[in-house]
């Protein structure tokens, strides 16, 4: 039998401060992004420990990657003025964090009006991608570190952000329609501000033709190349482009019916380093929304063998409580654990993969990123909060 | 082999000796398992059980330890598979959920000595629950708290820290 041995030490000192400086480094490591910042004010060692570049990369490879959601407040004091906010949501702890945020006049304010003031184009290692009037921005919403692109010409689409593997660079990949009728793809570097043209295509290879939607479809990072979900013109490939060598191909799509005429039913994730594809099945064509979503695991990179992993039943029953005339609904799988956001267009339900209710919030409307937050300092944003002339969203 | 009846006692280092089964405590502590593997050669032949000595961990705390190695890495004691959570049903919590928050329900100065016992033992598992409890003790605190709690002491000049402050200003 096991000693009972509860008795009493007395100890000689607080144990704290003997505590060696690897195992503090595991402490922090466990510690959200706002937290290990503070932490960097208790000492100097503390300090050294929280601002270390291998620290910090090892605290964002911890970090959970949450879906970027959109809501107005209307009620922020002045019944003339609204808040606009960008908010990541961890539907595990039914928590809103808000990433970026800007008020304006006028409630309720046209979806083009405030893509003219704010619009996110992409995220990439806890970095987003952003403009407001034509100016482009890299913006850390961890630290509000931030950076300034060349402006984009209003031809240009943005199709991706990427952090180049071998300069550590980030750069913005977007195409034009020329006069030829050709599509043109460029490539802009953050650190040198240079543009090259990287790719001529007769058609938009990575998405369709509908710039709105190529907007709404970004791509995901993963072993240094990004990729597109499948269009329903070419559902059996999603598109690559491989970021040292610059060029697209094609590789294999999971065996599903693709459907993007207004919001696509497939979505590429990166799961916990696997690239992963949520797809959305509808019964009859006509219905208000999907009634199964479907996660699929690309389980060899290499070999293309896609496993469904996932086959989640929605509760149809229970959404449509929630729906308006004429509303449809969404749906997207969020999580590693199968949780499923619905989108209702003006209410987001969350649900896990066996159709139980876990959150349910009114005005939300989920954006096509997410967020990995990070708080590796970069030097494409050199600008810190207290910079001067910080744009109007930091 | 009739491994499953194998026992070693692991002596504190105020002497103190805790029986426990070799199997599990192998399953556990990387450390441990190392000890047990460049012993077994001399005692394969022997009806002798081993005493290992573990001399950083103290008897209170060698205690709770394996009483959280019992639960968590007896397979006879612990139902289905405790490593993964998706086999859990949804919705419910992992089965030694409540287990672990007890567990690391303690004082300040019992809670380091679990994360220096479970890193010396290397019982990952162990190691990351107190971690995790430890950030969760700090995360609540104010910078002054924290230091008065864990008796830090603040080594910054005045304007070391009024610079500190203002590069870090977003997270107060």
């Amino acid at each position: 039998m096991m000693a009972e041995a509860a008795r009493a030490q007395p100890r000689q000192q607080g144990g704290w401060l003997d505590l060696p400086e690897d195992i503090m480094h595991d402490i922090l490591l466990r510690l959200p992004p706002k937290f290990v910042v503070r932490c960097r004010a208790v000492c100097s060692s503390w300090l050294r420990l929280a601002s270390d570049r291998s620290f910090l990369l090892a605290h964002h490879r911890r970090q959970p990657s949450l879906p970027l959601v959109y809501f107005i407040l209307n009620d922020v004091g002045d019944p003339e003025v609204s808040e606009y906010r960008l908010a990541v949501f961890d539907l595990r702890a039914v928590e809103l964090q808000t990433v970026v945020r800007f008020s304006g006049h006028g409630n309720g304010w046209m979806a083009r009006d405030r893509e003219r003031r704010l619009a996110l184009h992409g995220s990439c290692d806890g970095v987003l991608l952003l403009s407001s009037d034509y100016h482009l921005f890299l913006c850390n919403p961890t630290t509000r570190h931030w950076g300034r692109l060349p402006p984009l010409h209003r031809d240009h689409t943005i199709a991706g952000l990427y952090s180049h593997r071998i300069s550590d660079d980030y750069r913005v990949l977007y195409f034009r329609r020329h006069g030829d009728g050709n599509y043109y793809y460029y490539v802009m570097a953050a650190g040198t501000r240079k543009q090259r043209l990287v790719s001529r295509q007769v058609s938009p290879i990575h998405s369709s033709w509908h710039t709105w939607f190529a907007r709404h479809t970004p791509p995901v990072l993963l072993h240094g190349n990004l990729h597109w979900p499948p269009v329903s013109s070419r559902p059996e490939s999603i598109a690559v482009f491989d970021t040292v060598a610059e060029v697209f191909r094609l590789m294999p799509s999971p065996a599903v019916n693709v459907n993007n005429q207004l919001v696509s039913n497939v979505k590429l994730l990166d799961m916990e380093g696997a690239l992963a594809m949520s797809s959305s099945w509808s019964e009859t064509y006509g219905d208000d929304g999907p009634s199964r979503v479907d996660l699929w695991f690309l389980e060899d990179y290499k070999s293309n063998v896609w496993v469904c992993k996932y086959r989640i039943e929605l509760p149809v029953e229970d959404i449509s409580r929630f729906l308006g005339l004429l509303d449809l609904w969404t749906a997207v799988v969020v999580s590693h654990e199968g949780d499923v956001l619905v989108d209702l267009m003006n209410r987001l339900l969350g649900y896990d993969r066996e159709g139980n209710s876990v959150a349910n919030l009114p005005l939300l409307e989920i954006g096509p990123h997410m967020l990995k937050r990070s708080l590796v300092p970069h030097a494409s944003l050199p600008m810190k909060n207290h910079s001067p002339n910080k744009p109007h969203f930091v | 082999m009739a491994s499953e009846k194998k026992v070693v006692f692991l002596r504190s280092s105020d002497g103190e000796a805790f029986e426990v089964s070799e199997e599990v405590i192998s399953a556990a502590s990387v450390t441990i398992k190392g000890m047990i593997d460049e012993e077994s050669p001399s005692r394969a032949d022997t009806a002798a059980t081993t005493t290992l000595a573990i001399p950083n961990v103290t008897a209170a705390t060698l205690s709770r330890v394996l009483h959280y190695v019992n639960k968590h890495f007896d397979a006879a004691a612990v139902v289905g598979r405790p490593d993964d959570y998706i086999f859990c049903a949804p919705g419910d919590e992992h089965p030694l959920a409540r287990f672990d928050d007890d567990f690391v329900d303690v004082d300040n100065d019992t809670l380091i000595d679990l994360v220096h016992a479970a890193e010396y033992l290397h019982i990952k598992k162990l190691f990351d629950l107190t971690c995790k409890a430890v950030a969760d003790k700090l995360k609540g605190r104010t910078i002054d708290q924290i230091r008065e709690t864990f008796g830090i002491v603040n080594d910054y000049t005045v304007e070391e820290e009024v610079e500190v402050y203002r590069e870090n200003s977003w997270a107060f």
